[in-house]
């Protein structure tokens, strides 16, 4: 017993060094993207909560080689967040719907939009991680990064 | 730009991550350099897909900067960023279906980096002692190859098995990879066992 135990630590250590000592430098926009991820916080808005991510489907997942649309649920105090991407456009809804200002940002801009009375809002695809903020009655939540 | 002298990667990460709730960009650059070789080296676990890798090494750090404020003990942060790194991995995987390429490259000859090039600058300057580095060179190549092998929730445990310092507990590695607690010990022995055959197809029998 003890000695599969050490024997499965000593392979520990043997993986790990494999990738420790030949690891290749982090290229320099890598570690200047890390510290720009910092002025992408906000502070102050609350992160919806993810409820759904076609994605984590099992039957989207596994077959999901030419998944064209990719679709998210995200919870925010009594308010969902649906989300539809696909290859052309972006388009979000606000559940029970309303009418509110919102801002569709990814890394290089951000557009200002309004959901309309059905509480929908579509627009063009954007380039990816993109985000959703929404400017909702209790306050302004934003969802967490779409990367795909 | 004045070098904002407070912080510095050398401190506790409790620390730096206080002073980057409060707005210090210093406080998180010092923190990237602290902790960005863990997510580089489980990026560089989980896939040897360039573009995938990059794009899930960037990912990570968004996904910190987005979740800051809910990091309860900031000392776990290395188990929590390689955990997530693998996450991200995964998931870019699956959204672009491109589970086959990491396989597929790690059959080719330059798999992980270590490549032919290399290979060749080492053999211009031969002498005794870089025969001996080829040979454990190629040893840890056979590593990762065999490692690339490994069933993704294998390559995951042991990724993040290697790289959380300290250690996670099982509670908390059950939590952070949305697996039952009695799943880890023993998965963390199958997908050893199997990368074990993979690197011994035929173990020797006599004993040591």
């Amino acid at each position: 017993m003890s000695d599969d135990h050490n024997a499965h630590d000593a392979l520990l250590d043997r993986i790990d060094d494999a990738f420790d000592t030949d690891l290749a430098p982090i290229p320099t926009h890598l570690a200047a993207a890390a510290r720009d991820a910092f002025a992408w916080r906000s502070a102050d808005v609350q992160l919806a909560e993810l409820l759904f991510d076609s994605a984590n489907d099992e039957l989207v997942g596994v077959r999901g080689a030419t998944t064209e649309r990719r679709s998210f649920r995200f919870g925010a105090g009594d308010f969902v967040i649906r989300v539809h991407l696909t290859s052309s456009s972006l388009f979000a809804m606000i559940e029970p719907p309303l009418s509110v200002a919102c801002r569709v940002t990814t890394r290089d801009a951000s557009v200002e939009l309004r959901t309309d009375e059905m509480g929908e809002v579509a627009i063009d695809a954007t380039e990816q991680p993109v985000r959703i903020e929404v400017d909702l009655p209790n306050g302004t939540v934003v969802t967490p990064w779409i990367i795909g | 730009m004045a070098a904002d002298l407070r912080f510095s990667s050398e401190q506790p990460i409790p620390d730096l991550v206080a002073g980057a709730l409060d707005g210090h960009q210093a406080a998180w650059n010092a923190l990237v350099e602290r902790l960005e070789r863990v997510v580089w080296k489980s990026v560089n676990m989980m896939t040897f897909d360039r573009e995938i890798r990059d794009d899930a090494f960037a990912a990570t750090w968004l996904r910190l900067a987005e979740r800051l404020d809910s990091i309860r003990e900031p000392e776990k942060l290395p188990g929590w960023l390689a955990t997530t790194a693998c996450n991200e991995v995964r998931q870019i995987l699956r959204q672009r279906g491109r589970q086959h390429v990491s396989l597929t490259e790690s059959w080719a000859p330059s798999a992980g980096g270590a490549g032919i090039g290399d290979l060749l600058d080492t053999l211009s300057v031969d002498d005794g002692q870089h025969a001996d580095g080829l040979v454990a060179d190629e040893q840890r190549r056979e590593v990762r190859s065999a490692f690339a092998r490994l069933d993704e929730n294998c390559r995951e445990i042991i990724t993040v098995l290697v790289l959380a310092d300290p250690p996670l507990p099982y509670d908390e590695a059950s939590r952070q990879l949305d697996r039952p607690i009695g799943s880890l010990g023993p998965s963390r022995r199958r997908c050893l066992e199997k990368i074990k055959s993979l690197l011994d197809p035929e173990p020797e029998s006599g004993g040591a």
